[in-house]
């Protein structure tokens, strides 16, 4: 009886196939392809000279037009076409796009843009983007207005508009970066703390360079920033006001070396390492009240420390196992998690804003790589490797690594870099002199 | 006349002392032969007149003056500036041996032109014959002439290497080739460095061009997740039923062959199938071929790296792809956002790579003409 059914199960199935296949194969679906391997290259784009609506704002939309092109073709994801190219030309902001004449130079994306100038000095910009394959606007149209010396902003506005349109992910031109600016001979090295453009544009110094200063971080607002003077011969954290150029110090913590501060995400707590007896932690203390909390208790060195974007953890480095190691914790305590498994030495961990990765700097074999990896270790991967690269700072999209790379020798120095996470577009960034532990900070409001 | 005993005793000790003395005399050198002293040299010599010797040496050549004076030569290159001619070696056999000078004990050594010892010519009282031009060999088996060795100023100060053997015997003259000399090494130009394109198909990034060669056979990179896993369907609106019994299942199966209505596509020769041959797979590689190449991933974002959309594209017969009919049907491991991106950079990939048309049968226009295009980036995220 049991064979009997088995047969009889199996003869069901055979009949439902032969019944099924034929119509299936018979099916006048689509035909299907899979593609899987495509292009990385830069995406070409033009960018004809904006309009100038007003006679005084032809210099001002030639300039906002350039700005707007480096900070496209800056990033390595963007390719200009140069205008000799072009076919058709830009007579009017709201004429229509003739797309063939685009098409055929192969321009993928056309921003079109106007400025002008107002009677009370204002300047107003205003852009569109085409996908020009899909004979379309990509977005609507956008214009942003503000004094005539923030035309450089205006302009970074401009492009992370189109960067975010094109690519998805949000852009970071409109953003400064704190560094220290250093001078003098390697050994009689003199440092002061200035701020800039990400792109190298509008320095402005904060200290001058009778002390020491180091490791400058912004706040996440960005108005504020956070650094170690060696003013008092000691190592001290100190907190200074970018509007004001005021400093002052953090706590008073006599006797005792403080270094390496890092805001939290809300900018109400600060994190740090505190030296006491020879024995290095970290700490955490509340900005309102000055309560000062310990995180760490080990007899080893653990500093570097760096909140995830949630403020949930902090990532830091310790050399508790025997060699310098990067380490997770909770950001109230607790038991750390060491995350960097691989060969050599790993320091100044970095949280990305995106919260996916953490930069690193590694140093194995006699030579210093920037790197990034997994929050919980996996995936490392080294984008840079040099003489001396290190203190890797994020772009506010997650997508940019900003780094100081020194040259060997007694003439060697300092200079800002900048790394796709991808490790592809390593470029210098231009600063007046050396330059040295960049911070950046998030997008200008 | 009887001797008596004792006269009888002397007589036998006489004999027996004589006869001892003559076998001493005879036999006692085998013995006790002595160191002899060496033999004296005798040399056989002819007795000839005056007269004989003066017309014998009347007949030989004369030697130059200063050859008797060679030996106590201080040095060779202050007594001899001229090298004599070989004629002169006074080894030779057919030369006769001049009876005022006694022949130089040293004067073989310059027929060693391989001895080192030749090189220290200054201490040597031998002849000022360049021992590299006259091999030891050559001048001893050969009974010609021997050309005079070149003037020169002073003795070589090392002996030139040794002339190549004669050629060895054979029925048919093979003239002597040479191995092509080597062609001089071309000094290396400086170049110019040069920069790759700016666009490529795989990152390389700087820590990878210059990283070392690990010591370890440790991984410097930590193993890839898995993929996203996909996202969980929409919730339904009813928990679908428990799975039937194997005799319901059984019984689904027959019911659903028998009927003919497996699925939703017409029978067989009722609905729009293609009637001709499908498309070979390097007809498909060739569209996809041709679509993969305008497929430009440089600036998307890192999300939209992870997603895989599909694109339903409606095709003309001439090839080319109806832009309007161009639709995103479905996305996989990313978000509604980073699929707009990946759908845009496919319609673009297949607009533009369609200026001319796709390379596909125009005979297969049926099969071809609804096109379902995958694309899939996960295989790039990590270039």
């Amino acid at each position: 009886m049991r064979i009997a059914n088995q047969v009889t199960v199996l003869a069901a199935l055979a009949m439902a196939i032969f019944a099924v296949v034929p119509n299936a194969a018979a099916q006048g679906g689509p035909l299907r392809i899979v593609i899987d391997q495509g292009v990385i290259e830069p995406l070409p784009f033009a960018a004809p000279v904006f309009i100038a609506e007003t006679p005084e704002a032809a210099d001002m939309a030639a300039a906002v037009t350039g700005v707007v092109a480096a900070d496209l073709s800056g990033t390595g994801l963007f390719r200009e076409i140069a205008p000799d190219a072009f076919i058709s030309r830009i007579t009017s902001f709201d004429a229509p796009v003739a797309y063939p004449d685009w098409k055929a130079i192969n321009a993928q994306a056309l921003v079109t843009g106007a400025v002008s100038v107002g009677s009370d000095g204002r300047i107003n910009v205003k852009f569109r983007l085409f996908d020009v394959f899909s004979d379309a606007q990509l977005g609507e149209g956008l214009q942003f207005g503000g004094a005539a010396q923030d035309w450089r902003r205006i302009a970074h506005k401009v492009a992370d508009q189109v960067y975010s349109r094109i690519t998805g992910e949000s852009g970071y031109f409109d953003s400064r970066v704190v560094y220290v600016s250093e001078s003098g001979p390697k050994n009689a090295r003199l440092k002061r703390l200035a701020v800039m453009d990400y792109d190298g544009a509008n320095v402005q110094y904060l200290t001058d360079s009778s002390t020491i200063v180091l490791a400058p971080r912004f706040s996440p607002s960005g108005d504020r920033v956070l650094f170690t003077s060696f003013e008092t011969g000691f190592p001290r954290i100190k907190l200074l006001d970018i509007a004001t150029v005021t400093s002052r110090p953090l706590a008073e913590l006599s006797g005792n070396m403080t270094f390496a501060p890092r805001f939290s995400p809300d900018g109400g707590t600060v994190v740090f390492s505190l030296e006491q007896g020879g024995n290095t932690d970290i700490y955490a203390m509340q900005l309102g009240t000055g309560q000062t909390r310990q995180l760490t208790n080990a007899p080893s060195i653990e500093t570097a420390p760096c909140y995830s974007p949630d403020g949930s953890q902090i990532v830091f480095e310790s050399d508790r196992s025997g060699s310098q190691q990067l380490y997770v914790m909770p950001a109230e305590g607790g038991e750390p998690t060491r995350i960097s498994f691989g060969e050599g030495r790993y320091g100044t961990p970095v949280w990305s804003p995106r919260g996916d990765l953490v930069a690193f700097t590694k140093q194995h074999a006699g030579r210093f790589h920037i790197g990034v990896m997994r929050t919980d270790g996996s995936e490392e991967r080294l984008l840079t490797a040099s003489f001396l690269d290190e203190g890797p700072t994020w772009a506010p999209n997650g997508r940019v690594i900003m780094f100081t790379r020194e040259s060997a020798g007694a003439t060697g120095g300092a200079q800002l870099y900048s790394v796709d996470i991808s490790g592809r577009n390593l470029r210098a960034v231009p600063t007046e002199g050396a330059a040295s532990d960049p911070d950046w900070s998030p997008l200008q409001p | 006349m009887p001797v008596d005993r004792s006269q009888r005793i002397g007589v036998i000790v006489s004999g027996a002392a004589h006869l001892g003395a003559i076998l001493w005399l005879i036999l006692g050198g085998i013995f006790f032969s002595h160191d002899l002293p060496p033999l004296m040299a005798t040399t056989e010599v002819s007795l000839i007149s005056s007269a004989e010797f003066a017309a014998m040496q009347a007949r030989a050549p004369k030697a130059p003056a200063d050859t008797p004076e060679q030996p106590t030569l201080p040095a060779v290159a202050e007594a001899a500036p001229v090298a004599p001619s070989a004629e002169t070696v006074p080894s030779i056999p057919t030369q006769p041996e001049p009876d005022a000078t006694p022949e130089p004990d040293a004067a073989p050594e310059p027929l060693e032109p391989a001895s080192p010892a030749a090189e220290v010519s200054d201490a040597s009282p031998s002849p000022p014959i360049a021992p590299v031009e006259v091999p030891s060999d050559v001048v001893l088996d050969t009974v010609r002439p021997k050309p005079a060795p070149r003037e020169a100023p002073r003795v070589a100060p090392v002996p030139s290497e040794a002339p190549a053997p004669d050629a060895a015997p054979s029925e048919t003259v093979v003239r002597e080739t040479t191995p092509e000399p080597a062609p001089e090494p071309v000094p290396e130009t400086p170049v110019e460095a040069t920069a790759p394109p700016e666009a490529t198909t795989e990152i390389v990034t700087e820590a990878t061009e210059t990283q070392d060669k690990p010591a370890s056979s440790a991984p410097l990179v930590s193993a890839r997740p898995k993929t996203r896993p996909k996202k969980p369907d929409p919730a339904p609106a009813s928990k679908p039923a428990a799975e039937p019994v194997a005799e319901d299942a059984v019984a689904a199966a027959l019911a659903e062959a028998m009927s003919g209505e497996a699925s939703e596509a017409p029978a067989p020769g009722t609905g729009t199938a293609a009637s001709g041959p499908p498309m070979t797979s390097g007809e498909k590689d060739a569209l996809r071929i041709a679509v993969q190449s305008c497929w430009t991933l440089g600036a998307v974002s890192t999300d939209a790296m992870n997603t895989i959309v599909t694109v339903r594209v409606d095709m003309t017969p001439d090839g080319m792809p109806d832009v309007a009919s161009i639709r995103m049907t479905g996305y996989d491991g990313g978000t509604q956002d980073s699929a707009q991106i990946m759908f845009r950079a496919a319609k673009s990939a297949i607009v533009r790579c369609a200026r001319h048309g796709y390379p596909l049968p125009k005979e297969k226009y049926e099969i071809w003409k609804d096109l379902e295009l995958v694309f899939d980036p996960n295989g790039m995220r990590r270039r």
